[in-house]
Parts: C-alpha cells; sequence; structure tokens
C-alpha cells in the first residue's frame, strides 16, 4: 500500500505554468528589493511634506467617502434585511423590511464590519433563530452604481453563498443575482426586497389576480413555487386568502428605521 | 536576500514537494499559485544558511503547510473539493491512484500531512512532530487515526508494507 501511495503522489507535480509564474514573480520580487535606496533629499522631503497637507486636508473627504453608500446587499430568506456597503467593503447602514429582520437585526451589531463577515453572522443568526428550514431559498440581490464594482462584489458573493450552502448540506438553496437601480427603487416603494418585488411580478404575470399586497407576506420561496404551480396547472387561484403555511413576518404597518 | 540563481535552484528542486503541499489544502488553482510564489518567496527572503538539503526541505514543507492554513484561515476559503478543481492543467492519473487520492483529500487537515510527511517523503513521527510543533504522541495518534479512516475507504487494505 505503501508503494501504492508513492505512486499516487508521484503523479503530482508542479505544473510548468505554476514555475514559470514564480520564477518570474520572484525575479521581480529579488530586483524590486535591490534598488538602493535613495539619500534623502529637499526635493523628496517637499513631496513628503506636500503628501502629508495633502492627506490632512482629504481627512474630511475621506470620513465623507467612507459613510458614502457604494452597493446594497439584499438577504431575503426570510427574515429580509438590507446591507449598505461602502467603497471599503464595510457595513455602513441596515435594514429590515419585516419585523423578522429587525428581529435578526436587533440582535446583531454589523456596523463597520467587511460584507463577508457580515453576511456569516447574519445567516448564522438567521439560522439560529429558527427561521431556516428545509429547502429555504436564500435570495441575495446585489446594487451598484459601477459595472466592473458588480461584477467584483458579484463573484464574491456568489462565493461566499455557495460556502455557507455547502455547510447545510445542500438543504439550503440560493439566488444570487444583480439587479438595476430603478428595480431596487420600485422594491423600496412596497418596503420589499428586490428580489421578492421581482418574484411577484413574475407571479402576477401568470395569476394577474395576485398583488404585492397579498404576497408581501410570502416568502421568496413561496412566492416562487406559487409561480411554478400556476404555470403548472394554468389558472389563478385566491392566492391572497390563503394563509397557509406561512412563513413571512408580520408585515402590516411595520416601517423599520433606515440608517 | 537570496539570488535569482538560488531562487532558480530552489524552484527546480522543490517545486514538486511544495505542489504536493499545496495539493493536499488548497481547493483551486488560484490559492495554489498565490501560495507557491509566496512559500519561494520567503525562502528568498530567510537569510539563514541551511545545515543541509534535508534542512532546506523541510523548512519549505513547513512554511508550504503554515502559508496553506494562513490563506485557509481567510473568509470562506473552501477546502479541497475535488481533484479537477485543483490543477491548471489536468494531472495524469490512474484510477487507483485517483481512488487513494480521493481518500486522502476526504481526511482532516492535520490527517493529511502526517499521511503525506510519513508515507510519501518517509519523515520519523519525531521529525514530523518537530516540523508541525506538535508531539510525538499526538503524530503517532494522527497516523493511527488517519490509517483507519483510509482503510474504511480503501477497502481494508494494510498500510504498512
Amino acid at each position: 500500500m505503501t508503494n501504492k501511495f508513492k505512486t499516487a503522489f508521484d503523479c503530482i507535480c508542479a505544473e510548468d505554468k505554476l514555475k514559470e509564474s514564480a520564477l518570474a514573480y520572484l525575479q521581480d520580487e529579488i530586483q524590486k528589493r535591490a534598488k538602493p535606496r535613495s539619500r534623502v533629499s529637499f526635493r523628496r522631503l517637499a513631496a513628503v511634506l506636500s503628501s502629508v497637507v495633502i492627506l490632512i486636508l482629504s481627512g474630511v473627504f475621506s470620513y465623507n467617502l467612507y459613510f458614502t453608500p457604494n452597493a446594497y446587499v439584499d438577504v431575503d430568506i426570510n427574515p429580509s434585511v438590507e446591507l449598505t456597503i461602502n467603497l471599503f467593503d464595510r457595513i455602513i447602514g441596515v435594514y429590515a423590511y419585516n419585523s423578522d429582520g429587525e428581529d435578526i437585526l436587533s440582535k446583531l451589531d454589523l456596523k463597520h464590519k467587511n460584507y463577508e463577515e457580515a453576511l456569516i453572522s447574519l445567516i448564522t443568526t438567521i439560522d439560529k433563530n429558527g427561521y431556516i428550514q428545509d429547502n429555504s431559498l436564500v435570495s441575495v440581490t446585489l446594487q451598484t452604481g459601477s459595472e466592473s464594482r458588480e461584477y467584483k462584489l458579484l463573484t464574491q458573493l456568489e462565493d461566499d453563498i455557495t460556502a455557507i450552502i455547502s455547510a447545510y448540506n445542500d438543504v439550503l438553496q440560493a439566488d444570487v443575482f444583480a439587479v438595476s437601480g430603478d428595480t431596487r427603487e420600485e422594491a423600496l416603494k412596497y418596503n420589499i426586497s428586490p428580489a421578492k418585488y421581482l418574484a411577484i411580478l413574475e407571479l402576477m404575470d401568470i395569476d394577474p389576480t395576485v398583488t404585492v399586497e397579498s404576497c408581501r407576506g410570502h416568502s421568496v420561496g413561496e412566492i416562487k413555487q406559487m409561480t411554478r404551480e400556476r404555470h403548472g396547472s394554468g389558472h389563478s387561484s385566491d392566492f391572497g386568502n390563503n394563509g397557509g403555511d406561512h412563513h413571512g413576518g408580520n408585515e402590516n404597518g411595520y416601517h423599520g428605521g433606515r440608517e | 536576500m537570496r539570488s535569482e540563481a538560488e531562487a532558480n535552484s530552489a524552484v527546480e528542486k522543490y517545486a514538486d514537494t511544495v505542489r504536493r503541499v499545496c495539493f493536499l489544502h488548497l481547493g483551486n488553482y488560484s490559492d495554489v499559485e498565490d501560495v507557491f510564489q509566496e512559500v519561494f518567496l520567503k525562502y528568498i527572503l530567510y537569510d539563514r544558511p541551511f545545515e543541509s538539503d534535508a534542512h532546506e526541505k523541510a523548512w519549505l514543507i513547513r512554511v508550504a503547510i503554515n502559508c496553506c492554513k494562513d490563506l485557509l484561515k481567510s473568509f470562506f476559503r473552501r477546502n479541497v473539493s475535488s481533484l479537477e478543481d485543483i490543477a491548471a492543467e489536468p494531472f495524469y492519473i490512474q484510477d487507483e491512484s485517483k481512488e487513494i487520492l480521493d481518500a486522502i483529500l476526504k481526511l482532516p487537515d492535520k490527517y493529511r500531512n502526517v499521511i503525506y510527511l510519513f508515507y510519501y517523503e518517509g519523515y520519523t513521527a519525531v521529525e514530523i512532530a518537530n516540523m508541525l510543533n506538535k508531539s510525538e504522541n499526538t503524530i503517532y495518534t494522527w497516523l493511527s487515526r488517519a490509517k483507519s479512516k483510509l482503510k474504511d475507504a480503501l477497502g481494508g487494505e494494510s498500510f504498512d508494507e
């Protein structure tokens, strides 16, 4: 068996591409570190002093920049919450769309945390408080004004949520996608997450009797299930009056503070 | 700082060893590339002389294991998922070897290290204990548990041939 181990591991070798990229990297590092340091000159000193002055003057600007929203990540399982993220990937605002969301946020202190760390804390707390069932759908949307930022954050969110889902042995499903500013604005008018808003629109396409108000108390997963059922059966029903196995929180009249 | 010639020589001599350590711990090629570069960067920045080639190799293995651990500590890094994810090009592996490697990759981190170091690199438990900063007893325990898990996974063959 020991020989079989050796045979197996002998198959694992450093790829040529790997060695080449490492050698190029090391060569670069050696050259960078080998450059002689220049003596301090007046010109250099002046440059340093100018930088200090600029830094001091930019202090206010940086403070404002820190608190400027750069992206919005909405997590809707139920509970339904929104995280406001700045340019530095830090949480600068949290908002609950429903009372369950408020319940969860009251148990957490997410401000100024890195958004990935905040996501772990958020979903872990949602789970600990019994909101996650088998086949719960985790809907995560991202809205940001820049295409490159959207690409970077969306890629990372997909990886992060996939990792979280895998820890639940795949009993959770996840939907991670970007939405436009217009979609988010429309969703906000109804005080629901973009994912729920889009799910309701999809249901309304099939069943015109459905309204946002009749759906808001249902989770995104339930709304999508309704859509699948109606798509299959080809009929609409009194969706608004069907309390059913209702996992949504109490949305009636809830208006959590937006921070 | 070591020279470019020393860096080239080290990469040539120890690339496969460092690659195997990365293989045991890292889930994707991008992470492998990062750790691989970092290990050899640390090598060229390490000024003290090595007592021997064996000392040099053991040092590199230890650094590689620690670099993998540090990378995995960051948020949401996944451990090894499958053989297909972790190479730039496919490794050409026979079915029997694939089965063995898959079984090893399913072991907890610490067991993978000791199995690799003991059965492939040929280090003693004492040497492994020094490399991993653990007691000799711990290494024996890990080896025993790792062998037991592998025996179950691979159909009961003995390891100590």
